[in-house]
């Protein structure tokens, strides 16, 4: 891939191939070495590769995936570093709240988020955090519209239920 | 600012997973206010946490890999310039090895017309013919260096047995200087491939 091609189309994105990758790991030092590795794949592939991909972002979410899942196959204690790690990410958010318990609660849901089941977790994450459509999302994880509508509803549907018990 | 009925229509879309992305933003928007409406304090935190999470961002540096293959050559070239020269070395100690003429007393006799055959050079006719007939294989190249005549005094079977253990030593010694000097060059290439780090474009008119 070209110089400019890989500041227009990949530079922007390497915030979201973090996010994802740290959503399906839940470690920081897994999510690095994912976006590293996706964007190595990237640099090296050759010009007819390059042409042929229509949408990189797709592309790179897919390649991001794959390899995170790999990642956090072989790691065992995946769940429980995960939930530390977006404690410790939390406390550097761009929105300051002044509400300690609203902040709590907030980190509460991160937790459940990340209990969900793979499918759900990164449909709604992909959704909710990233904002993309569903399209996209069903493009981005090789599932049918379906699938895609199915997995949101219910992994909201489970984030209510939760929270309602906490509260 | 959305209205309270507004907000609850938007939830409930959300929830049966048939909201827009409009409306998801509008939401994640209304519950960052300090002055959202309490009824629906149960599922703020819900947009509070998704629009912490969206303010991750990946500060680490993205390295470019390098494919410079100069330094592969030069390794290469390197690797073939060092095995010619253990290669000639290792030569040279065979055929100083006083172990041949040793070699020379216990060979069997060979035939006179292979000999004959096998005795090119013209100042070696005047050898014994013990000391050809003992290495069949090596022929060429001890009358090539001029051998050194078969005597009592120069087969040592302790000093031969002492400068063989030298001479494995000394090419085992060279064998581990390659080994790690080719570990050494793999992994400086390593880092040499991944020595670029790619900063964004400055932005156009600034």
């Amino acid at each position: 891939m070209n110089w400019n091609l890989f500041h227009q189309q990949i530079f922007p994105i390497r915030d979201k191939l973090y996010r994802f990758a740290l959503r399906i790991t839940g470690n920081v030092h897994d999510a690095e070495d994912v976006v590293q590795e996706v964007l190595e794949r990237v640099w090296k592939s050759s010009e007819g590769q390059s042409e042929a991909v229509q949408n990189w972002e797709a592309w790179c979410m897919t390649m991001t995936r794959n390899r995170s899942l790999d990642k956090s196959r072989s790691n065992s204690n995946r769940r429980t570093t995960g939930v530390e790690v977006l404690e410790m990410r939390s406390n550097t958010a761009l929105l300051p709240d002044k509400n300690a318990e609203l902040q709590d609660l907030a980190s509460h849901i991160r937790t459940l988020m990340q209990a969900l089941p793979d499918k759900q977790r990164m449909v709604m994450h992909l959704r909710d955090i990233e904002e993309l459509s569903y399209d996209e999302i069903a493009q981005s994880l090789e599932l049918s519209l379906d699938q895609v509508k199915i997995n949101l509803h219910r992994a909201r549907k489970a984030i209510r239920s939760q929270i309602a018990v906490v509260i | 600012m959305p209205t309270s009925n507004q907000i609850s229509q938007m939830l409930d879309r959300y929830w049966e997973g048939a909201s827009t992305l409009e409306e998801e933003r509008t939401l994640k928007d209304y519950f960052q206010r300090p002055d959202y409406d309490l009824q629906f304090k149960s599922v703020a935190p819900i947009f509070v946490a998704i629009r912490q999470e969206q303010g991750i961002v990946y500060d680490r540096p993205i390295i470019r890999p390098i494919q410079n293959r100069r330094y592969q050559w030069a390794i290469a070239a390197a690797f073939l310039v060092l095995l010619s020269a253990a290669g000639w070395w290792w030569t040279q100690q065979q055929d100083n090895s006083p172990e041949l003429p040793r070699m020379a007393q216990q060979a069997p006799t060979v035939a006179p017309e292979k000999i004959k055959v096998e005795m090119p050079a013209p100042e070696v006719k005047g050898q014994p013919e013990i000391a050809v007939a003992s290495v069949p294989h090596r022929t060429k190249r001890i009358f090539r260096k001029r051998p050194q005549p078969v005597s009592e005094a120069t087969v040592d079977t302790e000093e031969a047995e002492t400068a063989k253990q030298e001479i494995m030593a000394a090419f085992a010694l060279i064998s581990s200087k390659l080994s790690k000097g080719r570990k050494e060059a793999e992994r400086g290439l390593k880092e040499v491939e991944h020595m670029e780090i790619i900063k964004p474009l400055p932005a156009k008119g600034g």
